[in-house]
């Protein structure tokens, strides 16, 4: 992978904003939740959102994404027939507390926003092996 | 991901199979163009914008890399058709939930101008294709000159 979209956890962040109170109209986003081995992964398709334009946070226990998308507008273009809106996106997440605190990655690569929320230790998958 | 056209027995799905083809027609008075999918079940969606130099078709293609999308343009239909491929490497043991597909898509539209199709361009970025298709000089508006003797 070669993008890297690094948030911190919770307890560094100043703000006081409640994630679900983000003014504005949004797109939801198609997302696919699976659980791998060691952790949690939020896949979410934002087409037209570029990496600056991410945000990820975590907020007594819910996660939210958030995808501003680039926008692009000229002047001097009719437009003849649209199936999408380019706007932003916008979902949020009640995690569970298999969720380890830190360590949350973020990555957008060719639209899709990607976030690994590693699971608490006495929860991941242990292989035991069979002597 | 191949849908076919058929009739439809159920009464609910042939209700929106009408509405979708009302769309389908010109309907509100501007312009429409038919395309070959029910909008909502077709991938890519797209749009379509044109200036006087050049149509411009924009696709939604998340998780798509260039090499997996095949742009062509015959008889005035632009078809883009390709596979949309689960990131490798990655071996999830079960899943929550699942809203993504992925697999082979096709769809076509109908161009409303004649394009100069050996000057199209694609690009891709972020998920989103945009290709700019040229009209052909025949396709512009032509200012004609009057010339006062």
């Amino acid at each position: 992978m070669t993008e890297k979209n690094q948030k911190k956890p919770e307890s560094e962040e100043v703000e006081t904003e409640r994630v679900d109170e983000t003014p504005g109209t949004y797109d939801t986003p198609a997302v696919d939740i699976y659980e791998t081995d060691d952790a949690i992964v939020v896949e979410a398709d934002v087409p037209g959102v570029a990496r600056d334009g991410v945000e990820v946070k975590i907020d007594s226990g819910v996660l939210s994404i958030l995808g501003r998308a680039t926008r692009t507008s000229a002047p001097g273009v009719t437009r003849l027939y649209e199936e999408f809106t380019r706007g932003d996106y916008y979902r949020a997440f009640a995690l569970g507390e298999e969720v380890a605190e830190g360590g949350i990655a973020a990555t957008v690569s060719n639209g899709v926003l990607t976030v690994s929320l590693p699971r608490a230790r006495d929860t991941r998958v242990r292989k035991i092996e069979v002597k | 991901m191949f849908f076919a056209w058929g009739p439809n027995l159920n009464v609910f799905e042939r209700l929106r199979d009408e509405m979708n083809r009302l769309f389908d027609r010109r309907f509100f008075g501007h312009r429409m163009l038919p395309v070959w999918m029910a909008p909502e079940r077709a991938f890519p969606r797209v749009n379509m914008t044109e200036t006087t130099d050049a149509l411009t078709v924009e696709c939604e293609l998340p998780g798509v890399g260039s090499d997996d999308v095949d742009i062509s343009v015959e008889g005035g239909v632009l078809t883009v058709k390709g596979e949309r491929k689960p990131p490798e490497g990655r071996v999830p043991e079960r899943y929550y939930r699942r809203e993504r597909g992925f697999g082979p898509f096709e769809r076509s539209i109908e161009l409303p101008s004649r394009v100069d199709v050996d000057s199209i361009g694609a690009k891709l970025s972020d998920g989103v294709l945009e290709i700019v298709l040229p009209k052909h000089p025949d396709s512009k508006p032509r200012r004609i000159e009057v010339k006062v003797k």
